[in-house]
């Protein structure tokens, strides 16, 4: 028996050790995997060289230029989506969305995904993939900028949520088929995306998905965030084919923690009511 | 029924697995990881060792020679 007990302790003290190790230091990601067009003239760009070469993901626009950087952007409801973006993705949260909720995914969202205007003084428009945090028209909320502080996060995120558009947002949804929207009742976000970027919002047009209402938990939606812009956005045909490991880890957890805070507030309850 | 050590305890090691895995951001979650892994693997050992229980035949005279 005392066997077992010295496999379990080493087992755990394995399992946190690696925890700890993810936590800290999660490893980077891969380089872009595609080809980009050359940089216009300039200052030399500081992103590493593409190291590999793959033909342009199917997706349905016929001919539509390769994907390489996730960006973000903070567009007004009555402006057009600028350039000609690879793609283009919007976070859609539902009708009287968590401010809570909208402010983590914020700070995900701003933390994760590059700035849009940046990356575009330095490459084509045509090599982003940007995904939309849609806000009120006449919103202060500046467009781009470059967040370096998590003081600057939570201000920038303060006003993006008080000031999200849930219109634009319907708006999205409403052209998409019906089985890829949000289903009601849920607590969103949903990240839908357009390719190429001329097609946004057009039906009968292939729309890449990702459902986060499942996933909580500040450092959970960062991983799901990079999984959009890792995984999904450099490789479609992954995302497309269902479900990844990490989105199946990110939701049980989510669930596991969501069940165990409620089976412990039932306890608190009942111990409270004796 | 005495439960079956083994079962118990492979429960147990599959829950620290499975927390190492999830890696669940509250106590509460990995606690129920480990219960339920625990109680379930806890419950096919019973279940198992019922069935090869009623499997084995009477012993006889001859056995306790």
């Amino acid at each position: 028996m005392m066997r077992w007990f010295a496999i379990a302790a080493l087992l755990l003290l394995a399992g946190c050790q690696r925890g700890e190790v993810y936590a800290t230091a999660p490893p980077p990601p891969p380089p872009p995997a595609v080809m980009l067009p050359p940089p216009p003239p300039g200052p030399a760009p500081t992103m590493p060289p593409p190291t590999a070469s793959i033909p342009p993901p199917a997706m349905g626009g016929g001919g539509s230029p390769p994907m390489a950087i996730a960006t973000r952007i903070f567009l007004a409801g009555n402006e057009p989506v600028p350039g000609q973006f690879g793609a283009v993705a919007v976070l859609i949260f539902p009708n009287g969305a968590d401010p809570a909720r909208m402010q983590n995914v914020c700070k995900a969202f701003v933390s994760v995904l590059d700035d849009s205007g940046e990356v575009s003084e330095r490459l084509p428009d045509a090599a982003q993939m940007v995904t939309i945090w849609p806000v009120r028209p006449g919103s202060t909320v500046p467009r781009f900028g470059v967040v370096s502080t998590p003081a600057q996060a939570d201000r920038l995120c303060a006003a993006a949520v008080a000031d999200y558009d849930f219109l634009r947002a319907r708006v999205a949804m409403a052209g998409m088929p019906v089985a890829e929207r949000l289903a009601p009742a849920t607590r969103g976000p949903l990240l839908a995306a357009w390719a190429p970027g001329a097609s946004f919002g057009r039906p009968q047009v292939a729309i890449l998905r990702y459902d986060l209402t499942g996933v909580s938990g500040q450092q959970r939606l960062i991983d799901a965030m990079q999984v959009w812009r890792d995984k999904i956005e450099r490789h479609p045909e992954l995302w497309q084919s269902g479900w990844t490991a990490t989105k199946v880890r990110l939701w049980l957890s989510t669930q596991v923690d969501e069940l165990g805070a409620q089976i412990g507030a039932a306890m608190k309850l009942v111990n409270g009511s004796n | 029924m005495k439960p079956p050590v083994w079962a118990s305890t492979a429960g147990f090691l599959i829950g620290l697995v499975l927390v190492w895995w999830l890696r669940p951001e509250t106590t509460e979650g990995a606690a129920l990881v480990i219960i339920v892994c625990t109680a379930l693997l806890t419950l096919g050992g019973i279940i198992v060792q019922a069935v090869r229980g009623k499997k084995v035949p009477p012993a006889t005279a001859e056995d306790g020679k």
